[in-house]
């Protein structure tokens, strides 16, 4: 019964949450300045690279620090679609389908080892898609793809800066929704059982492997889609966004909101975002304090910016102590899902 | 000819120093250390400043060389101390994305202590030229740093093998549980071993420094070398790691002479030859035992 009624009010306070989500998306062009708008699209661009790496960090287990590689084929693959005229959606779809397929080859390579191996290898197949891309010249070398207007969907002209941000908008809560709908089926269960006790997962049957490299896949078609997103948004693509640095930051995304809980990634990337804009406009060399502020999130916050009204909650009851272990709380929240 | 030859198995040399360190953490503590670039990229820049940027006699080189080893493995134990072991019961990831915090710190701080402008070194007095021999032209440096690696390994062997203390880093390695359990102190060994492997990488930067025009960015470039060499050489195999450290230097020479085009992808031609033939890299012992040292 109290499963039932807290049932209903987790949908009704999901179905106002979105209705402020789509009010806010409608009304911000009206608000904003051009350069708030842009930060924006930046941010949504963000989310879904960052929830997407979810799949593979918070739900399956997988440590990859390749993602870069997938949001950068997803780029480079949109803006040349753009460049041959294609209509926006069909780049975006493109997009995802390349990240999609570089997913695959990368799974082939990188399952050939596990562990920290498997993290190393991701990066190195990344890394190595960069060097591809400086020394080709059809994917414009160290300077990369500029000059591809995206054009019109439907007939309608989609260079409005106010239209660009409806049209990303509603294509990555799209993307998002199809990341919760993955997460909350079936599916999303066996990785998490996979993740928590692999051994125990194939002893009952289940196809480790096949799992394992769907989960990538799928990862990385979202990554690409993010890319294919940032290729339209920012209309022109570098080969920096393949650099393995970059694969490190979604990552950080994840570990500032929190990896246990859905909207972690979403929050932490909304957060690194606001970091990045505000701490580089300060000084040049923020990456310092970005360093520092990440740590300490690790340190004194392992489940996120997420976890920190439970953490708080815990030590005003308690009157201080430990908080909650991870492990304990992952427990509970993969509980709550299986209801 | 002979001139590529040397001056690859030079650079695989340099690579060696710093990837040797890297191998040591990861087959000891069993930690993929971001952190290792950092303090590759310290080490250079105390080497830089110690000298002044300027030229010295081969003797307060190699002095100042040390004492930027030295500098580099303070902060090192004093980071494994303070920022990692908090860590060592956390997951993997955790402790991946640890130090790569630690590693965008340190960049920044070497940006906001020496700027983001190139910074250059010049060779010590006596190494800077060439020595001919016949139509064959060795740069002096290139020899020395061949020698330098050459002595890092048998030191490292030596180290391993052939003290008492190198016995109880074999067994933590191997088993670290039932080396807690024979009375070895696990976090002394822990400590000493990041001490050496950062003492290596100080040394790989101070080395580095003359080779190269000095910026924040060699941390992330200088990491990719390493982690290309611990897959191609097989995990925590320090003789592994020479042979790849080696074998890539003298591809990329040759690529670079003969097919420029191709020289970038020195790294990743190996590493996917490898991953085909022997997933388990050159010395390593395979799935389950990934970690060795040897």
């Amino acid at each position: 019964m109290r499963a039932l009624l807290g049932k209903a009010v987790a949908a009704r306070r999901a179905l106002a949450l979105a209705a402020l989500g789509v009010l806010f998306v409608v009304v911000y062009p009206q608000l904003a300045t051009a350069g708030q708008l842009s930060f924006a699209n930046t941010v949504v661009i963000a989310v879904v690279f960052a929830t997407s790496t979810n799949l593979l960090f918070g739900q399956a287990g997988i440590p990859s620090f390749g993602q870069a590689g997938f949001f950068g084929a997803g780029a480079y693959a949109a803006a040349l679609a753009a460049h041959e005229g294609l209509p926006v959606i069909l780049c975006l779809l493109i997009g995802i389908l390349a990240g999609a397929l570089v997913g695959v080859v990368a799974a082939a390579v990188a399952w050939r080892s596990a562990g920290l191996a498997f993290s190393m290898l991701t990066l190195a197949f990344a890394q190595s898609l960069y060097t591809i891309a400086i020394r080709t010249d059809a994917l414009g070398g160290y300077n990369g793809l500029a000059g591809f207007p995206f054009s019109r969907v439907l007939g309608i002209e989609l260079s409005d800066p106010g239209y660009v941000w409806y049209f990303v908008a509603v294509f990555a809560a799209v993307i998002v929704a199809g990341f919760w709908q993955v997460s909350r089926s079936p599916f999303g269960q066996i990785l998490r059982a996979l993740r928590d006790d692999p051994v125990r997962t194939l002893f009952l049957g289940i196809n480790v492997r096949a799992y394992r490299t769907l989960a990538f896949v799928l990862a990385a078609a979202g990554a690409g889609a993010a890319g294919a997103l940032s290729a339209y948004v920012n209309q022109v693509v570098t080969p920096d966004s393949l650099y393995w640095t970059a694969s490190a930051v979604p990552v950080m995304m994840l570990v500032l909101g929190g990896m246990g809980h859905f909207a972690g990634p979403a929050i932490g990337a909304l957060l690194y975002a606001v970091l990045e804009h505000y701490l580089s406009a300060w000084t040049t060399s923020y990456i310092f304090f970005l360093g520092i502020l990440v740590y300490l999130v690790l340190a004194l916050l392992p489940d996120g910016v997420v976890s920190l009204p439970r953490t708080v909650r815990y030590w005003i009851r308690r009157g201080g102590g430990d908080p909650p272990k991870p492990d304990e709380v992952e427990l509970r929240e993969t509980e709550g899902a299986a209801r | 000819m002979i001139t590529t030859l040397l001056t690859g198995l030079a650079a695989g040399s340099l690579i060696f120093v710093v990837s040797s360190g890297l191998t040591l953490v990861l087959g000891v503590l069993r930690i993929v250390n971001f952190a290792h670039g950092g303090l590759f990229l310290i080490g250079a820049y105390f080497a830089y400043q110690f000298q002044g940027g300027a030229a010295h006699n081969p003797a307060s080189f190699a002095l100042l060389v040390v004492a930027a080893g030295l500098a580099t493995a303070v902060i090192g134990v004093l980071v494994e101390r303070f920022l990692l072991r908090p860590f060592y019961d956390h997951s993997a990831e955790s402790m991946l994305l640890a130090t790569y915090a630690v590693l965008l710190t340190m960049q920044g701080a070497v940006q906001m202590i020496w700027g983001s402008s190139q910074h250059t070194q010049p060779r010590p007095e006596g190494l800077g030229g060439a020595l001919t021999l016949g139509d064959t032209v060795i740069p002096r440096y290139d020899l020395m740093l061949i020698v330098v690696g050459l002595l890092i390994f048998g030191g490292l062997q030596w180290l391993i093998y052939g003290t008492g203390f190198g016995r109880q880093v074999i067994a933590v390695a191997e088993d670290r549980y039932m080396a807690s359990l024979l009375g070895i102190d696990i976090s002394r060994i822990f400590m000493a071993t990041f001490a050496v492997a950062i003492f290596l990488a100080g040394v790989g930067g101070a080395l580095a420094a003359p080779t190269l025009s000095m910026t924040p960015n060699l941390a992330t470039t200088f990491i990719l070398y390493s982690f290309a060499v611990v897959i191609i050489g097989g995990f925590g195999s320090i003789s592994g790691s020479l042979i790849a450290s080696l074998l890539l230097g003298v591809l990329a020479s040759f690529l670079g002479t003969h097919a420029p085009e191709l020289a970038d992808f020195a790294l990743y031609l190996p590493m996917l030859l490898i991953l085909f033939f022997r997933p388990e890299g050159l010395r390593g012992r395979g799935a389950g035992r990934e970690v060795v040292i040897a």
